[in-house]
């Protein structure tokens, strides 16, 4: 059993005639270390699997564990803190906090999980200096670019040192070039241990990972393993 | 960075709209502030000024309710009398009051006249009216049926051009009389009267000889709730049987005048306490938007990991901040209103001195930040209860 295991997930969104269907009995094992890429068209139901995986929504019907643990039943506290210490995440919209500044946007993740403020600060710092953004510490998400904004994003994401780095279409608003230095990055994370998962629409992308999982209309089409 | 940080920049996101909210509080502050010191100061003063003529001695008025005397309730020569024979009481002085028509340098005014006793005058004088004598000397025994006056301080410097200096013949109902002495301001209605010998009143008004008021000196170590009763007893017997009088100590006069005034006040500071009520509501709907329009960034919180509390939280302490700076500077436009009122009231009233008890000044800005915290609550709470995917689609 992996590190994730979604076992016949459905999730349906309204009653009856209105019924949407957005993940029709869908199940999914990802190991420890695997770098995953969820391809798909939009409204496939991609997005909605990896919120679920993600532990940001529940399944109306089916397992999801993480670490062997079943998630699916937990309220949304116990969620959020189990979350903090699992999972980062990713966004396309890199979702930084506009009035905060790199290191602060950093620090939060810490900062509901309980971290001494001195301790919060320095990793915050190592980690914007990792990932190439030592020099601008204290700019607000305004004052950086798209590429910059995502990689204060991904040390977000890796504030409380989660095992796994969900990303939804992180590269979706980046140019051809600094998408590929992101993916790089998730690739450096894949080698020293985490486990990355990336949902995207974009072929070229999910060429990049060890496995793809292809979704439609809810349904997994196919595992490609490399 | 901590929640009141997280708070802080909150406010900071959209700052006029957090300084027009603030502002709704302040009115508020600087109004309860405003009141309850100043009525508090008022209250001191008043006991500061009963405490000054004393404790041993207590007050017979007619009628049976303070400034109601419809019945046509009189004391009466005989009822001084009983007072003065009352063990326990040392000195008495009895008061006749009528209006009177006064003349000086041309003019003619009206004033209240009191005829006293002159010898009973000379014994209370301290005792009962506080010594306040400004220039010349006050009544005594040898004034006995002499057309002599002791006037009050604003017949002296306010009623006329001229001051009335001691020594110099005034006109009372057409008589003159010479002015023995001047005396000091009160802020009573002593100041626009002028005190005679009783026989004289009775002569100048053709009046009969009743009383408005009957004080007494009490001995040394006389028991004030003793002689009450006794002065009950003896006045019930003369009046055949009816209580048609009252028998007023300094503490139940204070007492009465702190509760009159403790009324008023509560009164005031709650029409005041409606402005807060504005406040708070204004405070609701401030959170309410800045909830709506930071929906998104809830959302991410969320999803690294901020629990529901955690998100209240931070809602419930920016609610705070505003309810509390609302109060701190409300309490500072107060205390500046305050100081400038006092220094209206001081114009009249001379020993007065508004009142900031740390009490005062602690709480309500404790109760503010209080107000702020509450009225954040449901706002917070819908912050709290965002799913965090629907908040990040915003």
């Amino acid at each position: 059993m992996g590190i994730i295991s979604v076992r016949d997930v459905w999730k349906i969104y309204g009653e009856g005639d209105a019924a949407t269907y957005a993940l029709r009995g869908v199940s999914l094992d990802i190991e420890q270390g695997d770098f995953v890429a969820i391809i798909g068209p939009s409204g496939s139901g991609k997005s909605t699997l990896m919120h679920i995986i993600g532990l940001l929504d529940t399944p109306t019907k089916g397992k999801v564990l993480l670490k062997g643990k079943d998630v699916s039943t937990l309220s949304d506290d116990e969620r959020a803190i189990m979350r903090r210490k699992t999972v980062g995440f990713v966004f396309q919209q890199y979702n930084l906090s506009p009035s905060l500044n790199a290191l602060e946007n950093v620090e939060l993740p810490m900062l509901f999980a309980g971290v001494p403020k001195r301790e919060r600060e320095k990793r915050a710092k190592e980690l914007l200096e990792m990932v190439g953004l030592g020099h601008r510490l204290y700019h607000y998400p305004n004052q950086l670019s798209g590429g910059q904004q995502q990689r204060v994003a991904i040390a977000r994401a890796l504030a409380n040192d989660p095992e796994i780095i969900l990303g939804d279409e992180p590269t979706g608003n980046l140019d051809t070039k600094t998408g590929e230095k992101i993916l790089k990055i998730f690739k450096d994370l894949n080698k020293r241990g985490k486990t990355i998962v990336i949902v995207t629409h974009d072929p070229e992308i999910a060429e990049e990972a060890e496995k793809i999982v292809k979704i439609r209309d809810g349904k997994i089409e196919g595992v490609i393993e490399k | 960075m901590d929640y009141g940080f997280l708070a802080w920049r909150g406010l900071r996101h959209q700052p006029l709209r957090s300084f027009l909210t603030i502002i709704a509080i302040v009115v508020a502050i600087a109004a309860i502030f405003t009141l309850v010191s100043l009525i508090l100061g008022l209250q001191e003063t008043v006991r500061g000024e009963l405490s000054k003529l004393g404790t041993n001695r207590i007050t017979v008025i007619p009628g049976t309710m303070v400034g109601m005397n419809l019945g046509g309730d009189v004391l009466t020569e005989e009822d001084r009398k009983a007072i003065e024979n009352t063990p326990g009481v040392k000195n008495v002085l009895a008061l006749q009051t009528d209006h009177a028509t006064i003349s000086a340098w041309g003019e003619e005014k009206g004033i209240t006249i009191f005829g006293v006793d002159p010898d009973a005058f000379n014994k209370t004088f301290q005792s009962l009216l506080g010594g306040y004598l400004e220039s010349g000397r006050i009544l005594d025994r040898t004034d006995r049926g002499r057309y002599v006056a002791l006037i009050g301080y604003s017949v002296a410097h306010d009623l006329f051009g001229k001051d009335i200096l001691p020594g110099s013949t005034v006109y009372i109902n057409g008589k003159p009389f010479r002015v023995v002495g001047v005396m000091k301001k009160t802020n009573s209605p002593l100041d626009a009267g002028a005190y005679i010998p009783e026989s004289v009143f009775q002569e100048i008004t053709g009046r009969e000889r009743e009383y408005v008021r009957i004080s007494a000196e009490l001995a040394e170590g006389a028991n004030v709730d003793d002689v009450v009763e006794r002065i009950k007893r003896r006045l019930k017997a003369l009046h055949g049987g009816l209580e048609n009088f009252r028998v007023i100590t300094p503490e139940q006069a204070m007492e009465r005048a702190n509760q009159i005034l403790g009324m008023v006040g509560a009164l005031l500071v709650t029409i005041a306490a409606i402005s807060l009520v504005i406040g708070a509501v204004v405070i609701m709907n401030t959170m309410y938007m800045s909830v709506t329009e930071r929906t998104r960034e809830i959302g991410v919180m969320k999803a690294v990991g901020a629990t529901k509390w955690q998100i209240m939280a931070i809602f419930l302490v920016e609610a705070g901040i505003i309810g509390a700076a609302g109060g701190l500077f409300g309490e500072i436009i107060g205390f500046g209103i305050v100081k400038t009122l006092e220094g209206v009231i001081r114009a009249s009233l001379e020993s007065y001195s508004a009142a900031f008890p740390s009490l005062l000044v602690l709480g309500l800005v404790g109760f503010s930040a209080l107000v702020g915290v509450i009225s954040g609550i449901l706002p917070a709470r819908s912050a709290a209860e965002l799913d965090p995917v629907e908040a990040m689609r915003q």
